[in-house]
């Protein structure tokens, strides 16, 4: 089989500590119609759109999100099977069916399957349950289908009054409905517990009794509002840029100095107040996630990584946010979903403080169970939870309204949760003052490569950046080229590229290499295949630059990994690396057989010219005899020089001089500087150079040094009476 | 964060707002905006203005309320209108009126002070430098000296207590006149344009005293001269006109004659040459701040009281000198109307040309003027000369301070100037330039008239006249004709050297080449490459930008 993909090693392995080649760009152009060729080496141009899909987003946010294994799903059938068949039957009678009719376990189990695949049956059991039981039911549910039984009653008691035995009655009424399972009486205690496949559906039909109460009055005081509140991803981005371009000092306590940090405050005065959980947020997930890093006693923020981060798809950004809010607010994200539910209303503390509770001790119950703990332990205290940390990272607001607190997602919460398709910001205005202004809305990777080539000068809703000799000397740093820089500003701003911002740019780059060097490990995907190698996330990691389409820059490093990965994905990588030259040996071969080639172009003149330069040399020319001219000048005796010579015939010569110890005068022709030069020399030896051409190593005795001298460059040539050793 | 992309407005939460212009709705919001807001650059495709307490005030004067305001933002803005903004917009405008300055009902030599509530009476009474000025009037009031009308209003707006001035004006001595309806030079109709109508009304005020002082800021061709004819039309009363120059005053007298009612013993030059006090008299800047010697009094600042003035017209109001700004600061109870292509300052004094002058009453951007087609659409180009002849390392020796002129004067420029004059041959150019010896050499190189400060003001105006009518194609001039020179065919103005990095004089010699004309008109500025004057240059250039002009920036060579 053909390879679809193919790597191709363009330089030999970098040595350790060998310097990095300028900085990489992993970006994917959505656009696979742009013509490959010609796209620019560094792929900054592109931007992928903020179009996604939103990826399991809970179909009902007050339950615990339950991650369902494949495997779970598909072996529903082997899930009954394994059951005891009293639970099956149970469960198939009250879905209509009569076991006792059916006989065959196997069967009973296909068909109650076959009744929880339409999902009327399902739904018709549930109406049939009363309404306090579908509480109960809801209750359990949103424990996470696990509850420890008198702990549960206690529960249902504290949630819904009533007595603990009626509930323990209302729960086995459940049980015989075959919704409802027990672990077994161990000792003092058993748990309640949902059947895992049923949980999906039984959501789906509980979904009055599992949403959250909503509360509105005109008069909902919002407590610490702040007048800004951007998404996520602007304000990271606009931070980044703001460390990026001032550094911040750090104490020895790893805090930013006081003055920095009002500095930075009041900077970012819109988005958080002094002293700002918000800030430290921000911070903090720059940081673990390595955007940010301590360089000596400063914060120096890794552009690569921020890049990463910025083209992740925006459900993996919403990911690593959730990771980030875990480590200040236990289940943080199953509280912003449960809030998200409500659809921008306000939330009662109370309700969701309740479900909160439920959710962690369903965590608790789930941990015991399979510790096998079924005794209540003692002393099991109520205990007291808050949202104060996702209101104080700018998550939640908190709505006062007499003695009653109320939520509700923040902006930012929002548009985490929920983020827009398309906030209608495309570019960003340049005008010909220099001055960028950048709206939020605007794609985040955009803002952060302004921050590259502009000074950030104001956040708010729309970022202002300004264009100064400085910012550009920065930009050429961080491996901006003229072309590349110019072609961004012209793509996305609004009015394109005035032509005195242009021109001042251009001069203050000043010419740009055209050409350049790279050394990369290459990998290129076959054209019917670049559709589906760019459109798989997985593979996005191991390309660090993407030159055009079918074109990649690798890690090599990770090359085996990555042929794991294209392996996996159903790319049939080559077997082989593609290198360049293919083998050593040949290369040299081949750059001897240029060496020949290049000393035979040097050699190679037209014979005609070569005779009628030679016989023209001044030193040969004389008067017409019987002339005026030769009358007037004084016959001078001049030595004559050596006879002119083929090659063969000056290897007669050399041999002659050799054989006897003569010395050789001769005329050499350099093609250094394509001079011919009168020289008497010593000859030692003929050898053959490194081309493989004949030469004559010998001393020359007016300099004393010991040359060599190619044969075919020798046009005159005789041997004289001087004697090796004789010296000069 | 509810975000309407579709809308035209950035509203910034420290006041600054941002106006797309190529939006559908561009107009009705920028009209609206100008209302409250400043218009502090305005470069292609967004237009920034500025929400401060002076313009808040300015609105509330007018009559603008907070609703409107906050709904007119939350209308048109892209995000969420930021609180802060909201809350400095109701709590500024509420400041307005709180504080009023009355005529007294008795004493003449007085002005009664009205406050809302005895609480702002207190307020106001812990104003250090307010309360020195205030006096018990019986003993229900407070009231100040009517000569410290200007700089009670002045400290009481620098506390952040604007004050409505309800005093009124002093009426001047009765001038009839009206505006001809064809003009007397060439006997074409006169029309006021829609624009110096509006900014000669809002100033007016149909004669509130709310209205009666104040700038009005248009560029240059616009028409200014037009807009304060408009005004005296509407006073009628005597007026003092005050301009930069002689060449200006001679200018303003013509163009008095030529679209009034008033006859040329109605109307004088107070100049150094000629010392005309007429029922319209117009008076250099130089002339009322001589004095001769630097400790002697300045000796024709009489001017301003020697008649009883109804109106005083500051043109180039951004030039006014220190001693007029103390002058004007008596001269509260006139009629005062400030002109200016640009309330820019180099020294910054904007503030006290808004306090003593009056509030910015109108203005208009450059780029819709010129879209309208009042003023010439202008191209501006800055020509990058290099050195010659060993001038890069002559530079390179100078010391600093020298280093801007050698710039300036660089000698290959001429050869630029040759291939430019060459380009333009048909056109009419004005040649421009702050050194004296360089526009000299260029005088001679090209046998044309040069006028600097040293020509006797009948030769300028001999030679003014000449290139109007198109005899002279080429004229030379140097700073002097920065101002106020009424040159309609000069489409070509070539800027060989320049005042450092001057943002107005920048603005003042292009607006030479801004009467409106067919086929548009040509700035290039000369500037030997890669040195002070390149750096000078940029800022000059950002000014140009911020106005909204194309500018474009090219290679010189000889």
């Amino acid at each position: 089989m053909e390879p679809q993909v193919e790597v191709h090693e363009m330089a030999p392995r970098p040595q350790e500590g060998a310097p990095r080649g300028r900085r990489q760009r992993r970006l994917f152009r959505d656009d696979f119609d742009a013509a490959g060729a010609g796209t620019p080496a560094s792929g900054k141009m592109v931007v992928r759109p903020r179009q996604h899909r939103k990826r399991w987003k809970p179909s009902a946010g007050l339950v615990r999100r339950r991650r369902f294994s494949r495997g779970e799903i598909s072996e529903l059938a082997d899930y009954f099977m394994s059951m005891p068949e009293p639970l099956v039957q149970a469960l198939y009678r009250s879905l209509g069916g009569q076991p006792v009719r059916v006989g065959e376990q196997e069967r009973v189990v296909q068909l109650t399957v076959r009744a929880l695949a339409q999902g009327n049956r399902l739904s018709g059991l549930l109406q049939q349950v009363q309404p306090r039981d579908r509480q109960a039911l809801a209750a359990l549910l949103q424990c996470g289908g696990i509850a420890h039984a008198d702990e549960f009653h206690r529960e249902l008691v504290l949630m819904l009054g009533g007595r603990e035995n009626d509930w323990a009655r209302t729960m086995a009424v459940l049980a015989d409905r075959g919704i409802v399972c027990g672990s077994g009486p161990v000792e003092e205690g058993f748990y309640y517990l949902v059947p895992e496949p049923l949980v999906d559906a039984l959501l789906e039909h509980l979904g009055p009794e599992l949403e959250l109460p909503t509360f509105e009055h005109d008069d909902i005081r919002v407590a610490d509002q702040r007048p800004f509140c951007p998404p996520l991803d602007f304000s990271l981005a606009t931070l980044a840029t703001f460390m990026d371009q001032h550094p911040p000092k750090l104490t020895q306590r790893q805090e930013v100095f006081k003055q920095q940090r009002e500095e930075l405050d009041k900077f970012f005065a819109q988005l958080w107040t002094p002293e700002s959980e918000i800030f430290q947020l921000h911070y903090d997930f720059l940081m673990m996630h390595g955007m940010i890093e301590l360089r000596g006693d400063r914060v120096s923020v890794n552009r690569e990584v921020v890049e990463e981060w910025l083209s992740l798809e925006p459900e993996d950004q919403r990911d690593l946010v959730f990771r980030a809010l875990e480590k200040r607010q236990a289940m943080a994200e199953w509280v912003l979903w449960a809030i998200h539910s409500a659809k921008g209303a306000w939330v009662p503390e109370a309700p969701l403080m309740a479900l909160y509770r439920r959710w962690k001790r369903g965590e608790d119950w789930r941990e015991r169970f399979h510790k096998g703990l079924y005794t209540s332990p003692r002393g099991n205290e109520r205990e007291g939870y808050s949202f104060t940390a996702l209101v104080n990272c700018g998550m939640l607001e908190i709505g006062i309204w007499g003695q009653q607190k109320v939520y509700r997602l923040s902006p930012r919460g929002v548009a985490l949760l929920d983020p827009p398709e398309d906030e209608g910001f495309a570019k960003f205005y340049l005008t010909p003052n220099y001055e960028i202004i950048a709206p939020a809305g605007l794609a985040p990777v955009l803002l952060f490569r302004l921050g590259e080539i502009a000074e950030l000068v104001g956040c708010d809703r729309a970022n202002t950046y300004r264009i100064t000799e400085i910012s550009i000397e920065q930009a050429l740093k961080k491996g901006w080229r003229r072309e590349e820089l110019l072609e961004f500003l012209r793509e996305y701003s609004q009015i394109g590229l005035p032509s005195n911002v242009e021109t001042t740019i251009r001069a203050w780059m000043g010419p740009d290499g055209e050409v350049e060097f790279h050394e990369i490990t290459a990998l290129t995907v076959h054209r019917a295949h670049i559709q589906r190698f760019e459109s798989m996330r997985g593979l996005r990691a191991y390309v660090v630059h993407r030159f055009g389409p079918g074109l990649y820059a690798v890690d090599r490093k990770r090359l085996p990994e990555i042929t794991l990965a294209l392996a996996e994905a159903g790319l049939n990588p080559g077997k082989v690396i593609r290198k360049y030259p293919a083998d050593d040996e040949a290369a040299q071969s081949r750059e001897r057989l240029h060496h020949l080639l290049a000393e035979a172009r040097e050699q190679r003149e037209d014979p005609v010219a070569r005779a009628h330069r030679a016989d023209t040399l001044p030193a040969d020319l004389r008067p017409v005899p019987g002339s005026n001219v030769a009358v007037q000048q004084k016959r001078r005796e001049t030595p004559r020089g050596p006879q002119r010579a083929s090659p063969q015939e000056v290897r007669a010569i050399v041999d002659k001089a050799l054989a006897n110890s003569l010395g050789i005068e001769m005329i050499y022709h350099s093609l250094k500087d394509d001079s011919r030069k009168q020289l008497l020399v010593l000859p030692e030896k003929v050898a053959l150079n490194r081309e493989g051409a004949a030469v004559l190593v010998a001393l020359d005795v007016e300099s004393g040094n010991r040359l060599s001298y190619a044969i075919s460059q020798i046009e005159r040539a005789r041997t004289t009476e001087k004697r090796l050793g004789e010296g000069s | 964060m509810h975000v309407r992309p579709e809308n035209p407005l950035i509203v910034q939460g420290d006041g600054k707002v941002l106006l797309e212009t190529k939006h559908p709705k561009h107009e009705l919001v920028r009209d609206f905006l100008s209302r409250f807001a400043e218009l502090e650059t305005s470069p292609e495709h967004l237009h920034t203005y500025r929400i401060h307490p002076l313009t808040l005030w300015n609105a509330a004067s007018s009559g603008m309320t907070k609703a409107e305001i906050v709904e007119g933002l939350r209308q048109w803005s892209k995000f969420d209108v930021p609180p802060d903004v909201l809350t400095q917009v109701g709590e500024t405008i509420e400041r307005y009126g709180l504080v009023k300055l009355q005529q007294h009902p008795d004493d003449k030599s007085l002005l009664r002070l009205e406050f809302t509530t005895a609480y702002v009476a207190k307020l106001v009474g812990q104003v250090k430098t307010v309360r020195e000025l205030m006096v018990e009037d019986g003993k229900r009031y407070l009231a100040i000296q009517a000569g410290h009308r200007g700089i009670f209003k002045q400290r009481m707006l620098s506390a952040g207590w604007p004050v409505e001035d309800l005093a009124g004006f002093i009426e001047g001595d009765p001038l009839p006149m009206t505006m001809r309806e064809n003009m007397v030079g060439n006997g074409k109709p006169f029309v006021v344009r829609d624009y110096q109508k509006k900014s000669a009304d809002r100033w007016f005020q149909d004669g509130r005293p709310s209205g009666g002082n104040g700038v009005i800021v248009l560029p240059c061709g616009a028409g200014k001269t037009i807009v304060a004819i408009a005004t005296m039309a509407r006073v009628q009363q005597k007026t003092l006109i005050l301009a930069t120059n002689g060449a200006a005053v001679n200018q303003w007298v013509r163009e008095i004659l030529d679209k009034t009612s008033l006859r040329e013993d109605q109307v004088g030059a107070y100049t150094g040459d000629s010392k005309n006090i007429r029922d319209v008299t117009v008076a250099t800047y130089q002339i009322l701040t001589w004095r001769p010697s630097k400790d002697a009094e300045f000796t024709h600042l009489h001017l301003f009281r020697d008649q009883n003035w109804g109106l005083i017209v500051y043109d180039e109001v951004h030039l006014l000198p220190a001693p007029v700004f103390g002058a004007t600061a008596d001269l509260q109870g006139r009629r005062r109307l400030g002109l200016t292509a640009t309330l820019v300052r180099e020294d910054g004094r904007e503030g006290d040309v808004f306090s003593l002058v009056g509030p910015k009453r109108f203005d208009m951007a450059w780029q819709t003027l010129e879209e309208q087609g009042f003023i010439a659409e202008a191209k501006c180009y800055e020509v990058r000369v290099p050195w010659k002849n060993g001038g890069a390392a002559k530079y390179e020796r100078a010391r600093e301070g020298e280093k801007f002129r050698l710039a300036a004067v660089n000698p290959a420029k001429l050869e630029v100037l040759d291939g430019l004059l060459a380009r333009h041959r048909e056109d009419n150019v004005l040649v421009i330039g702050t050194y004296l010896d360089q526009l000299h050499d260029i005088a001679r190189r090209y046998n044309a008239p040069l006028i600097t400060g040293e020509t006797p003001g009948p030769q300028r105006d001999v030679l003014f006249g000449q290139f109007r009518r198109g005899e002279v194609k080429l004229l030379i001039v140097s700073k002097v004709a920065n101002f106020s020179i009424d040159l309609p065919d000069a489409n070509v103005a070539v800027q060989v050297s320049g005042s450092f990095g001057s943002r107005q004089e920048e603005a003042q010699r292009l607006g030479r080449v801004l009467r409106p004309k067919k086929d548009g008109a040509h700035f290039y500025s000369l500037i030997t490459r890669e040195t002070k004057e390149q750096e000078f240059a940029m800022k000059r250039q950002l000014f140009l930008t911020e106005q909204g002009y194309r500018y474009y920036i090219q290679e010189g060579s000889a």
